[in-house]
């Protein structure tokens, strides 16, 4: 996977972060301050880009994250922010069934423009106890061959995951580690790890699960 | 159209009379052509004319090549007029108008005959000229000189004509490009000023709002050269934006289309010109094509696929012709784009769009789709070894499009040979590009298994692709044989090939699930399942866990169809141990794995969820044959403690953890509930065995071994069954004398949750450890010293990632809170003589005393950190308290209350905490932490609380509490009320007053916001709770007392104002409930039987006066809400409120009688507008006393008065 190299010849990829308006994807990004100090602020509009640096034990890799605006009305360029992107993250908010249930059209905007990129699905809010979208339901990921991770950006609940998933397939390495600690801001919700384990559970429970069918008409 | 008589070559001179004259003759051609309206034909004509039939005539042909403006074809004769009209009316506002119109009109006039001949192109573009020049007007001078310029040239007309164009193209797109592609830019710009980008974003939105934008967004589009990448997306975006939506009109979207594809041919149907588009320029154009597509297809444009084919040079007919790559790739990508917007399931769509999709799916199938599989066929064999990245667009339109296709059309021999051949090439030779063809040609066939069919197709399927010969011929081939543990092993690979084979196997057992009674597929499956058992196996054992988790779907479901069979299938039961077997081994710590280091966190967490799937695995095998499952568990634990025992050092960690994690998930089966005895017996076989196994992880002290993970497993696992301790209690100290060495662990992980985890395992067998405190005291004195750390800034808690070692101050406190209530239960039981539980007490808690005091001076000066400690060292002695007692007085469990001498050691506990707490009510943090150790003191002091209840008032309830402070503590008091009614009475007459003001303080306070009106219902809730609690424990006096009478009024004001609000029923239906209380206990004795009779007892209720309070004052509280109109006696809670005020007249009544229904006819019921009939019913209802009857009629009044 080809990457540019920033000045410091730290191997650079633009993720490109997706999904609908409100479901936190500032928020998650904003998670990882060593990223912020780089940025000058600017209000969530058409497209900010964080870079969001981790250290490896292959050395050290940095993700551009252009964090798209998800909301129509401030969505700018909308899917001409992918161009050239390398890598993707779909977000929903598991306390909303909409934002799910639009998970494959974004996918679809976000293939249209990057081909065979690595893409991972994350279900966000996963610290609300009134979650509306069920481990059993979401089964996308599965389909289409992304890589799912129930998150919660809020607690910063299995922040570095995608992050390392994405570094794992975009180095061909599937030894990479992050080795030294992300930098993340300190949670504002705790989450409940009885309910964490619940989730995982129910998550794992639904995995094993064959998926279900697809209603065809055509047979 | 018909030519005029003489086509001049050259412009005459522009300004002369008869040039006017032209203009308006020629004008009024037009006008008579228009009004004839011959241009359907024309438009009818376009299909043909842009599939490349118009390079045939010559002179098109040259202006195309020589006039971009021609690119913008539009045929509409329509557009013509429209343009003609916005020509006057524009120019109506320019200055020096007439000369200009002149000017226009004869370039009008010009170019009309040029387009007439050229029958009809570009007229869009003198459309924009036009509108743009009605808005520009600054640039009249400009456009008259241009004009003139045009006119008076020697050129020949078709010069003139292109560079009229050419100029025009300039001046009016020029400027329309340059504000869109400025607006792009900056929009692009993650830099930009925000407020720049602000406005970019809003034009670029009105672009899109406004359904004639694509005039513009087409021609810049698809201009040459080509804008910067970003423009010309972004532009083709604002096209398929205008195509997909219903604003604009049939011939525009004819017109898009010639636009779109005389681009496509030109860019990417001939070998040069579109090269350079980028992969998501092409992909845009397929996204536009895919929308006109579904817009036209049903009948306007029929010809879709033989155009595209045309268009982009793919040969249908045979391989003989040289397609362009740039031309195939696209139209690869409109193929996969029509399946994705017609044929993915996983969209969700509307019932209208649905019936769009079945529709064009059928016409395809109807029409072309045998078009389309032999274009595949043919670009597959041209392109076989020459474009790698062409290859995989057809195997991925051909596994898509598989699904809802007749798969006879793709399947073929020279298909699946070629197929085969990429897989076996990028086996054998996997270099770059043939690893990527062999990864997409499994990817089709994973996609072809996986369509919908009949079992017995699908079995045929899974034998014509020779589905098993491949993947026999994939497993054992170098790639994934010989290269498995180096580190050439290719991961992403082996799970491809393991998402196929679980694909496959899943569908074989469903089959199997699906189909018993058809023998001959039962037995086709049973083969086809043994066949691919050896490789289900081989990818569940995979060394790496993605593979690994890949087939656990066809496992689990595979487990679970032979639960179902299994007891009489020989067969399915010989396959379960070497399952069984594959999932032992994948849950143990692999070689390279560290246990609980700090940098491998993350590997740690995945290993753990993968885990606990394994471990469902595993209990599904337990479902199918428990047998099996218990003894290969207890064999393998037995033979690793073997091995333990013969040799210590010889064993390695990752086999003990592994025994010690199956012990520990054994329970499952073995301890459900957590029982694992009945009357001393072991409740099962299972239990039984569970039993030995955690005997002999005591006796051979298998916590001796130097390993973290061991050490934490072992207390896990001795928390998990205390009931064995119980029943062995001479287990418990070798045990405790563990958890006392582990308390002490150098991993702070293994460190802080031994804190816990001994907690609970003195909690969980005090009765059953005797005397050891002295031995815990010990142990753990050094780890008692409390230290509060603020977080320093953010830095202190980074670490709160997604793992449970959170290092940071606040959670190692929460743990050392865990030791204190150790400590507490180990001092308690009975065992242990008073004088040292007393000694042991107080050599804890004096410690405690002293740094609070010398904490305290520090903190009332408003140093954070002693306030902190202050909170910490409260919460510590709360937590002592509890852990020594669990005692509720009044309260019928076995445990007992403390004895005196160590109550008087924990008064002074009490002591400490009020003292802290007088000092420093005005920290939210030490009432918390106060009002926690309150109710614990209870536990441990009795009714030595009693006295100091008005300072725990004081205190808790300071000016700064909050409502939800005031409820909670109400929540708190109602326990205490209940717990001493013997002897409350004097002290809570003393405070009540001083107490219900406060409380009414705080619900009087404005409520801002909707945090505080979730306190202020709780608040009411609670405050209504109270008075309940003090009701119903015969502590009602106290509202009526002396002292208290004051408050009274307005506590009964407050009764009243919650039954009026219609914005609270909840409260309302409370208060109802709280009056019907006071009518009860006040009221005196009943003098209506319950049925309806009178007993022949006078009214004599207890309070005097208080009967004709009950008539007047409360009765006619029932009627408030039901006369707000803002109440729905409909609504579900409005009706349990009608039912609780129902109540409150039913035990009005019982308490005074016929008295009652005199005053309700003579005054209530005519108050309230009830009519004589009405009332006389009403009457009747309630004299029954029948108090559920009474309800459902009062009910259905108040809903038949509405």
């Amino acid at each position: 996977m080809a990457s540019h190299a920033t000045q410091d010849n730290v191997p650079t990829f633009k993720l490109v972060l997706v999904g609908d308006g409100g479901t936190g994807k500032t928020t998650f990004v904003k998670r990882h301050l060593t990223g912020e100090f780089e940025k000058k602020y600017i209000a969530t509009l058409g497209v900010e880009v964080h870079p969001l640096g981790f250290t490896t034990n292959l050395g050290k890799i940095c993700f551009d994250v252009w964090d798209t605006a998800g909301q129509e009305k401030f969505g700018g360029l909308r899917d001409g922010y992918y161009i050239n992107g390398q890598c993707g993250i779909i977000m929903f908010d598991v306390t909303s069934r909409i934002t799910y249930k639009n998970v494959p059209n974004w996918h679809r905007d976000l293939v249209r423009v990057c081909e065979n990129v690595p893409i991972v699905l994350c279900g966000n809010k996963v610290d609300v106890k009134e979650r509306k979208v069920k481990a059993k339901t979401i089964t996308f990921h599965r389909k289409k061959n992304l890589q799912y991770y129930d998150i919660s950006a809020k607690s910063n609940y299995n922040f570095e995951k995608p992050f390392l998933w994405l570094g794992r397939k975009l180095t061909g390495n599937a030894g990479l580690e992050f080795v030294a600690e992300v930098s993340l801001a300190p949670p504002t919700v705790q989450v409940d790890p009885e309910l964490m384990a619940q989730y995982a559970k129910e998550m794992e429970d639904a995995t094993n699960q064959p998926l279900p069918g697809e209603d065809d008409d055509d047979l | 159209m018909s030519s005029p008589d003489s086509r001049p070559t050259s412009f005459p001179g522009a300004s002369s009379k008869n040039a006017l004259e032209d203009t308006n003759r020629m004008l009024e051609n037009i006008h008579q052509e228009i009004n004839k309206g011959p241009w359907k034909e024309t438009a009818t004509d376009a299909s043909g004319a842009i599939t490349g039939e118009s390079h045939d005539t010559s002179v098109q042909q040259t202006s195309l090549e020589k006039s971009r403006a021609s690119l913008i074809a539009s045929t509409e004769a329509s557009t013509w007029y429209e343009a003609y009209l916005k020509l006057r009316t524009a120019l109506n506002d320019i200055d020096k108008k007439d000369e200009l119109i002149i000017l226009f009109e004869a370039i009008f006039k010009r170019l009309a005959d040029k387009i007439k001949e050229l029958e009809g192109e570009s007229t869009i573009l003198l459309l924009k000229i036009i509108e743009l020049e009605a808005a520009a007007k600054k640039d009249t001078e400009k456009l008259k000189g241009l004009s003139e310029q045009i006119l008076n040239s020697e050129n020949t007309f078709d010069e003139v004509f292109d560079e009229a164009f050419d100029k025009a193209f300039e001046v009016v797109y020029g400027k329309a490009f340059d504000k869109v592609e400025n607006a792009i830019q900056i929009a692009w710009n993650p830099h930009s000023d925000v407020n720049l980008k602000q406005q970019a974003i809003d034009f670029v939105n009105q672009l899109r709002l406004d359904p004639r934008s694509w005039t513009i967004c087409l021609p810049l589009a698809t201009r040459r050269p080509a804008p910067a990448e970003i423009v010309q997306h972004t532009a083709i975006d604002v096209v398929n934006n205008a195509i997909q939506g219903d604003k604009i009109t049939p011939q525009e979207l004819l017109s898009i289309r010639s636009s779109m594809t005389s681009y496509v041919q030109q860019a990417y149907g001939t070998q040069s010109n579109g090269a350079q588009d980028s992969a998501n320029i092409l992909g845009k154009f397929a996204e536009g094509l895919t929308y006109l597509f579904t817009k036209l297809y049903v009948s306007e444009w029929t010809t879709f696929f033989d155009d595209l084919l045309v268009l982009t040079s793919v040969n249908t007919a045979g391989a003989s012709n040289e397609n362009t790559v740039q031309g195939t790739k696209f139209y690869l990508k409109v193929i996969n784009s029509i399946h994705d917007e017609i044929a993915d399931m996983l969209l969700a769509k509307s019932q209208a769009e649905q019936q769009r999709d079945t529709t064009l799916r059928d016409l395809i199938r109807e029409r072309d789709i045998q078009k389309i599989t032999t274009a595949w066929q043919n670009v597959l064999s041209q392109f076989d070894g020459k474009d790698t990245s062409i290859v995989e667009l057809c195997l991925s339109g051909i596994g898509s499009w598989a699904s809802w296709i007749d798969l006879n059309l793709i399947i073929n021999e020279p298909f699946l040979n070629l197929l085969f051949a990429y897989v076996m090439k990028g086996v054998s030779n996997p270099d770059g590009d043939s690893s990527k063809l062999r990864d997409s040609s499994l990817s089709a066939y994973t996609e072809i298994l996986s369509k919908k069919m009949r079992p017995a197709d699908k079995l045929n399927l899974i034998e014509v692709l020779k589905v098993a010969e491949l993947v026999a011929g994939l497993t054992s081939s170098s790639l994934l044989l010989d290269a498995q543990f180096t580190s050439a092993y290719d991961t992403d690979f082996a799970e491809i090939v393991a998402r196929l084979i679980n694909g496959v196997v899943l569908d074989i057992v469903v089959i199997l699930r699906d189909n018993s009674g058809d023998d001959d597929i039962v037995s086709r499956a049973d083969q086809h399942l043994k066949t691919f058992m050896p490789f289900t196996l081989r990818f569940f054992s995979d060394e790496y866990d993605e593979v690994c988790s890949t087939m656990i779907p066809c496992l689990t479901e595979m487990l679970t169809f032979f639960r179902k069979k299994a007891a009489d299938n020989a067969v399915y039961k010989l396959m379960l141990p070497s399952i069984l077997q594959a999932i032992m081994n994948k849950m143990k710590y692999d070689e390279t794995s560290q246990w609980g280091q700090e940098d491998n966190q993350t590997d740690e967490a995945e290993f753990q969820e993968l885990r606990k799937r394994l471990q469902n695995l595993q209990q599904a095998v337990a479902a199918v044959d428990e047998n099996l499952y218990i003894n290969a568990v207890s064999d393998m634990v037995g033979t690793v403690f073997d091995s333990f025992q013969a040799n210590k050092s010889q064993i390695h960690w990752r086999d003990l953890d592994l025994a010690l994690y199956e012990i520990f998930i054994f329970g499952q089966l073995a301890a459900k509930n957590g029982n694992m005895y009945s009357k001393s017996k072991p409740t099962s076989p299972a239990a039984e065995r569970l039993i030995v196994m955690i005997s002999k992880l005591i006796n051979t002290d298998i916590a001796s071994y130097p390993h973290a993970s061991i050490h934490l497993q072992f207390m896990e696992i001795c928390v998990r069954y205390t009931p064995f301790f119980e029943a062995n209690s001479k287990a418990i100290a070798p045990v405790l004398a563990k958890f006392v060495q582990f308390v002490h662990h150098t991993h702070p992980k293994v460190k802080q949750r031994s804190w816990y985890l001994m907690h609970r395992f003195v909690k969980q067998l005090r009765t059953h450890i005797g005397n050891i405190a002295e031995t815990v005291m010990l142990a753990v004195s050094d780890l008692l010293p409390i230290r509060a750390e603020l977080p320093e800034s953010e830095a202190d808690e980074d670490d709160m990632s997604s793992d449970e070692n959170d290092q940071s101050a606040d959670a190692r406190f929460t743990s050392q809170l865990y030791l204190y209530e150790a400590v507490g239960n180990v001092c308690s039981p009975i065992q242990v003589p008073l004088d040292s539980q007393v000694f042991h007490v107080r050599s804890v808690m004096a410690p405690l005393f002293a740094d609070m005091q010398q904490h305290l001076p520090a903190a009332s000066a408003g140093d954070a950190r002693a306030v902190l400690q202050v909170h910490h060292l409260i919460l510590a002695l709360g937590t002592l308290a509890h852990g020594f007692s669990e005692w509720v007085p009044n309260n019928l469990n076995k445990s007992t209350a403390p004895a005196k001498e160590v109550a008087e050691e924990f008064a002074k506990a009490a002591e400490a905490i009020l003292l802290a707490l007088e000092t420093l009510s005005t920290s939210l943090d030490i009432r918390t932490a106060a009002r926690s150790a309150f109710s614990r003191m209870v536990g441990v002091l009795g009714n030595r609380i009693l006295p100091q209840l008005p300072r725990w008032i004081q205190g808790l309830l300071s000016q700064a509490s909050t409502k939800d402070e005031i409820a909670m503590f109400l929540r708190l008091l109602d326990q205490v009320v209940f717990a001493f009614k013997t002897e409350i009475f004097e002290i809570l007459n003393s405070l009540l007053t001083p107490f219900l003001q406060r409380v009414f303080e705080s619900m009087q306070e404005p409520v801002a916001g909707t945090d505080d009106k979730i306190q202020l219902a709780e608040l009411k809730e609670q405050y209504l709770a109270f008075i309940i609690a003090v009701l119903s424990n015969d502590q009602g006096g106290v509202f009526v007392s002396t002292e208290n009478q004051p408050i009274f009024d307005s506590l009964i004001s407050t009764m009243e104002h919650f039954t009026r609000d219609v914005n609270d029923v909840s409260s309302a239906k409370l208060a109802f409930t709280t009056i019907s209380l006071m009518i009860t206990t006040w009221g005196g004795p009943d003098v209506v039987k319950a049925d309806g009779t009178a007993t022949g007892v006078l009214p004599q209720p207890i309070l005097p006066g208080f009967e004709r309070f009950m008539i007047e004052r409360f009765s006619p509280l029932v009627w408030a809400l039901p006369g707000n109109t803002a109440f729905n006696p409909r609504d579900a809670q409005a009706k349990q409120v009608l039912v609780e005020a129902a109540g409150l007249q039913v035990a009005i009544y019982m308490k005074t009688g016929a008295g009652y229904l005199s005053y309700l006819e003579q005054t209530e019921l005519k108050g309230v507008g009830l009519d004589e009939e009405r009332a006389r019913e009403y009457l009747e209802a309630l004299a029954t006393a029948d108090s559920k009857r009474f309800k459902r009629y009062f009910q259905n009044l108040i809903q038949k008065l509405r």
